[in-house]
């Protein structure tokens, strides 16, 4: 991994307020009544069973989906109140695939992540370029510049996917799944580079799937079910085999990691005998 | 290779290439082109694009210079370039500049209002078959100048804003029956041929029910013809579309990002509900202002934007190129459709109409195929 090019500005500070969020006015309530903040130079990861609201919560913080009630700051400021751009160039998302692949190159996509960086006559700059070569460089992805995206693979398209995101040069990186579509070797690359750049000062949030990579990565956790936060905070405090079982029906106990110190889990199954810890 | 090895120690393959470091340009897979604007700014441009574009729009140009000599009165080229200049006879310049040159240039413009329509909507509706004319524009458009034409004493103006009106409401109707959480594509198109195959039923009604003289010459602007087009309305026109082209290309960028999905283009900033509003009202208004003067032409706004994206292999909006092979595609059909048959003068619709035919039966047999 090469260093994390350009220093960023200082990340905002991401709170949402008695967040309530649906996708139609008479549809279900998908996230209720959910408050926390995101701080700057901290790694959130959000966890919780399928359908719990964690994306939705996401697509909220990236402005996607306005607050049924509720709110999203930014640094204090209603989210509604700023203009798109302006939000683009201090968040970016990198949403889960949908749709068909493009038939633009790895380059001319990873290229539009610079999009909210310019104005009317603003034109791609050396500036540009050096930032989605860097992107390009850090995702592993430089050598598929010129190929199509849609004649990539499903891992090659998800790195470039998160290149465009970096490109994007952010302060604040939203992520729903990033490692989704990987092999183990990319997809810790990608959680070290995301925690590179929380180093540097960005606010980091990503919804992720894999529970031991979310308790290693993370400084903090926050745990969803049915819509709402059922605990948040350090993972070693946080994670539990009562909390496993209450949100993931999963029966799993809890070992200190050998590697970190940190905590890391085992599901047990369902017919053995439970040999305690 | 650009160090010299010896023949011994030269891998086979040399299968890693050399990655661009920093301040190297990363390779795009397209070429491009530097167009210096003066005061150090410059212009990057797809030369791949340019080409195209460039080659279409001069075989345009010059298909139309020649057109101009055709006919039943034959004017030799000369004579025709003469007639330019003030040069040639009195029969030469009154056939060129004051019977054929007006339709030459509308059928210039209109190609190319009607490509840029198309890629706009292709793009919108990311589907190749995304259209004005299937969408239902035209059908609507066609609506409205019948009941004018049927039962009315309206003038040609007042017929022309009537369609145009039309044309509009029925595709507000169109958008209004197919957005749900912005999803816009293939339901729009499903919509648009539902409402289109109804409107069509109506206007098939109303031509049964009208006076036979009436419903000849309505049949004929439903068909789409550039052959009693108005010499006064060239350059009201060329002003409408001059002003949409440039609004089209203004949203050309926030367009290109909207491809890549909704999600994406609105975490990128992209007032996508306002972006898409905008495409479409440009859109319905290039191909608006074209069935306002000529009647429906149908296909060229669906088959322009493709043979475009096939020759300059973009794979994204790219409505300049679009534009000049839409001129060229009208032009050469509306050569057809006033000599082919001569003297009998057919509707160029009914030439593009052949060519959209063929063109989707060329592509269902490809799609069979693969």
């Amino acid at each position: 991994m090469s260093p994390t090019p350009a220093p960023l500005s200082p990340a905002p500070q991401l709170s949402v307020h008695d967040l309530e969020l649906g996708y139609s006015a008479a549809g279900p309530r998908i996230v209720r009544g959910v408050s926390t903040s995101f701080a700057p130079g901290e790694f959130t990861a959000i966890i919780g069973p399928n359908g719990c609201g964690k994306s939705t919560l996401l697509r909220a913080l990236a402005r996607l989906l306005p607050p049924r009630s509720g709110e999203v700051r930014l640094d204090g400021a209603q989210t509604e109140s700023l203009r798109p751009k302006d939000y683009a160039r201090k968040v970016a998302l990198l949403a889960q695939e949908s749709g068909a692949p493009s038939g633009i190159t790895v380059a001319q996509l990873v290229a539009r992540g610079r999009f909210p960086h310019h104005g009317w006559l603003q034109r791609f700059g050396a500036e540009d370029e050096e930032i989605v070569r860097g992107a390009l460089e850090e995702t592993g992805v430089l050598g598929l510049s010129t190929q199509r995206v849609s004649e990539l693979s499903g891992g090659q398209r998800q790195r470039v996917r998160v290149a465009t995101t970096l490109a994007q040069s952010t302060p604040v990186l939203l992520l729903d799944e990033p490692t989704t579509f990987l092999d183990v070797a990319h997809q810790v690359d990608l959680l070290d580079l995301f925690a590179a750049r929380r180093d540097a000062g960005s606010t980091v949030v990503a919804v992720l799937h894999d529970l031991n990579q979310a308790m290693r990565y993370a400084d903090r956790i926050v745990v969803m079910r049915e819509g709402i936060i059922v605990a948040q905070g350090d993972p070693a405090e946080v994670v539990t085999p009562e909390l496993l079982l209450h949100v993931f029906s999963v029966r799993a106990q809890v070992h200190q990691d050998p590697v970190t110190g940190g905590p890391m889990m085992v599901t047990v199954p369902r017919a053995s005998t439970t040999v305690r810890a | 290779m650009n160090a010299p090895v010896s023949e011994a120690t030269a891998p086979v393959h040399d299968a890693a290439p050399r990655l661009p470091g920093p301040g190297e340009p990363v390779p795009t897979g397209r070429l491009s082109l530097r167009l210096p604007l003066g005061g150090g700014a410059s212009l990057r441009v797809d030369a791949r694009s340019a080409a195209v574009t460039a080659i279409a729009a001069l075989l345009a140009l010059v298909l139309a210079v020649l057109s101009l000599g055709w006919g039943d009165i034959v004017i030799p080229l000369r004579d025709v370039l003469a007639s330019f200049t003030g040069e040639a006879g009195r029969k030469a310049t009154l056939v060129v500049q004051e019977w054929r040159l007006g339709r030459a240039e509308l059928a210039l413009l209109f190609g190319a209002a009607l490509g840029a329509s198309g890629a706009l909507f292709q793009s919108l509706t990311r589907n190749p078959l995304g259209s004005p004319d299937v969408i239902g524009f035209s059908s609507g458009a066609y609506t409205g100048a019948l009941l004018l034409m049927l039962f009315t004493a309206a003038s040609p103006l007042v017929l022309a804003a009537g369609s145009l009106v039309s044309g509009v409401i029925v595709a507000l109707l169109v958008l209004a029956l197919s957005a749900r959480d912005g999803t816009t594509g293939f339901r729009l198109i499903v919509i648009g041929i539902g409402v289109g195959a109804v409107l069509a039923s109506v206007n098939a009604y109303l031509l049964l029910v009208a006076d036979q003289r009436l419903a000849m010459s309505a049949a004929v602007w439903g068909a789409g013809s550039l052959n009693s087009v108005a010499k006064a309305v060239v350059l009201p026109s060329a002003v409408a579309i001059g002003v949409f082209l440039v609004a089209a290309l203004a949203l050309q960028g926030r367009a290109r990002v909207m491809e890549q999905g909704e999600d994406f283009a609105c975490s990128l900033g992209v007032a996508t509900r306002t972006t898409r509003y905008a495409v479409l009202v440009v859109g319905v208004g290039l191909v608006a202002v074209v069935t306002a003067a000529a009647g429906p032409i149908a296909f060229v706004a669906l088959v322009a934007p493709q043979i475009a994206g096939r020759l300059t292999r973009r794979g994204e909006l790219d409505i300049v190129p679009a534009a000049a092979i839409g001129a060229l595609l009208l032009v050469a059909s509306d050569i057809v459709a006033r000599l082919a048959f001569a003297p009998l003068q057919l509707p160029v619709g009914i030439v593009t109409v052949c060519l959209g035919g063929a063109y989707l039966l060329v592509l269902l047999v490809k799609e069979a195929r693969a």
